[in-house]
């Protein structure tokens, strides 16, 4: 039984691949080409070599690795992964017919045949729509990670001083990303000090000060002070209320009180020459 | 699967142990980060091996769990057991004149930690650490 | 195991650059090495530089905290130079802060910082 389909599904990949290529599929349905790599040819066939080594083997490892790359990719640009369905069912239904034909004389071997396809249409439907589901989870996890990324810039400000502007709700993840991205952008930059503004914080609660904490100690194990800025009045009540000792945390009421602080610690003088501000209105300024 | 097991019996395994954990670690994918956390996890793990139980054997192997994928350490000694397990797990608490960090400070750097031990059996420490 | 941890002298500084993961033996060993040199004249502060060590455990900690509290008896400031972003994290993690340890980036910052106490707060 088993020696039965893994012998026909060797013998037969002219015929399948052939009724594959004459069948209803057109070239919209593969996205004419762009994507998939080629022509339908090399689609078909691909599945029908990595299905002859599961075959042999009894497993479905190959196929899934196949259609797991033709979910990502279609996920990736975009693309319905509906036409991988029909791509499927449409080689099964052309192996099917080429047994047909093949063993027009022995009906049981046909459909014995045809109950081993159907089988393995089964399998690699589920592996489709499991394959669809991760590389759809992978995108959203990677456009997360994306904005992560950009919802915390570290800023070089002067020599030896870095801005981290904090803007937006503080989770364990995102704190997380905050002090990887700071403890990095000390070193990178050699800074000593950095002021850490969280005016743009809506809500500052035990959570967040402990994160804040922590990010404070493990710059200072690198060498670098930190000033925190922008404390509103609830959240220096809710530190009071809730007895979290600051106590070592440098912190000031605002970003100009903060950079006063640092300019002193690195002995900048911040000092205007000359008259007022030109005009802007009169464009040059020199 | 990825599965690596030391012996500990001197201090000398507690390197190798970490070093071999921060391999499999960085194999499995886990970020920098991580792998210190790891390694430094089973360098507090190791040397309670080598002050309590003199020997024992630490297993590092990747882990599987639907779409997670993580890296699990199986701590095993035939040691004198830990009489009370909630105060060694306590912070600052230390028979052998330590900081007392070594057990808290492992539970903390992994996801989950969980400690079986029998008074003249042996200890036992699962700890799990998942990728992020 | 001195050739693990070899300590030179710039000016009146000791200064101390592991050089990889360190047995406990050898952490033993480093602190009594590095306590000998302190005690001797014209030792105005010590900068232990730990930029490649790549975990720093509880043990190591506990030695870095001892030869902060002898060196401070023998009126010898220490700082804690190079520590690598990860083992920072995870040290704070552990619940180790080095509380009352001074760090520095680099080699360099902690020589300046030793060079102009005073301007720490």
């Amino acid at each position: 039984m088993e020696q039965e389909i893994v012998e026909f599904w060797a013998d037969s990949r002219d015929e399948i691949i052939g009724k594959c290529i004459k069948s209803s599929v057109n070239d919209a349905i593969l996205g004419s080409g762009e994507g998939y790599q080629g022509s339908r040819e090399i689609v078909f066939d691909r599945l029908w070599s990595a299905l002859l080594q599961d075959i042999q083997g009894d497993t479905l490892a190959k196929t899934g690795e196949e259609i797991g790359r033709l979910a990502r990719e279609a996920v990736k640009y975009g693309r319905d992964v509906e036409p991988l369905q029909r791509i499927i069912e449409i080689l099964m239904e052309s192996a099917e017919e080429a047994a047909r034909t093949k063993y027009r004389e022995e009906p049981d071997r046909v459909s014995r045949i045809a109950g081993y396809l159907e089988k393995y249409l089964n399998k690699a439907m589920m592996i489709l729509a499991k394959s669809t589901v991760k590389a759809q989870a992978e995108v959203i996890r990677k456009q997360k990670d994306y904005l992560l990324e950009l919802s915390t810039p570290v800023i070089p400000l002067l020599d030896g001083i870095l801005v981290l502007p904090l803007i937006g709700t503080i989770d364990t993840r995102r704190a997380k990303q905050i002090m990887d991205n700071l403890l990095s952008g000390i070193v990178e930059a050699q800074a000593d000090t950095v002021l850490i503004d969280i005016s743009g914080v809506p809500i500052v609660d035990t959570q967040v000060a402990h994160h804040l904490m922590k990010t404070v100690q493990a710059a200072r194990l690198l060498g670098a002070r930190c000033i925190i800025v922008g404390i509103r009045p609830e959240f220096a009540q809710t530190i009071v209320k809730l007895g979290i000792d600051f106590g070592r945390i440098v912190t000031k009421n605002s970003l100009q009180a903060g950079l006063k602080l640092a300019f002193e610690w690195h002995n900048y003088e911040l000092r205007r020459v000359g008259g007022g501000v030109p005009d802007a209105t009169t464009g040059a300024n020199s | 699967m990825l599965e690596r097991r030391s012996s500990i019996e001197n201090e000398l395994d507690i390197i190798a142990a970490r070093r071999c954990a921060k391999e499999v670690a960085k194999e499995l994918g886990f970020s920098t980060v991580d792998q210190v956390r790891i390694a430094t996890a089973i360098s507090e793990l190791a040397r309670n091996i080598v002050l309590y139980a003199k020997e024992g054997s630490i297993v590092v192997r990747a882990l599987c769990e639907g779409e997670r994928e993580g890296l699990e350490i199986l701590v095993a000694d035939k040691g004198p057991g830990i009489p009370n397990i909630e105060l060694a797990m306590t912070d600052g608490y230390s028979t052998a004149g330590g900081l007392g960090a070594g057990l808290p400070g492992a539970r903390r750097l992994m996801d989950t930690f969980r400690i079986d031990s029998q008074l003249g059996q042996g200890t036992t420490i699962v700890a799990r650490k998942w990728k992020a | 195991m001195q050739q693990q941890v070899p300590i030179l002298k710039i000016d009146d500084f000791w200064i101390a650059s592991v050089q990889g993961s360190l047995h406990d033996q050898d952490v033993i060993e480093f602190k009594q090495a590095l306590l000998s040199k302190i005690t001797q004249p014209k030792s105005n502060g010590l900068i232990i530089d730990l930029t490649v060590l790549d975990v720093v455990d509880s043990f190591v900690t506990k030695t870095l905290i001892d030869i902060r509290g002898l060196a401070k008896l023998m009126g010898v400031p220490v700082v804690i130079a190079g520590m690598s972003p990860a083992v920072a994290i995870t040290l704070v993690e552990m619940g180790l802060s080095l509380e009352g340890i001074d760090t520095a980036l680099n080699l360099q910052k902690g020589l300046d910082k030793l060079r102009n106490p005073g301007k720490e707060r």
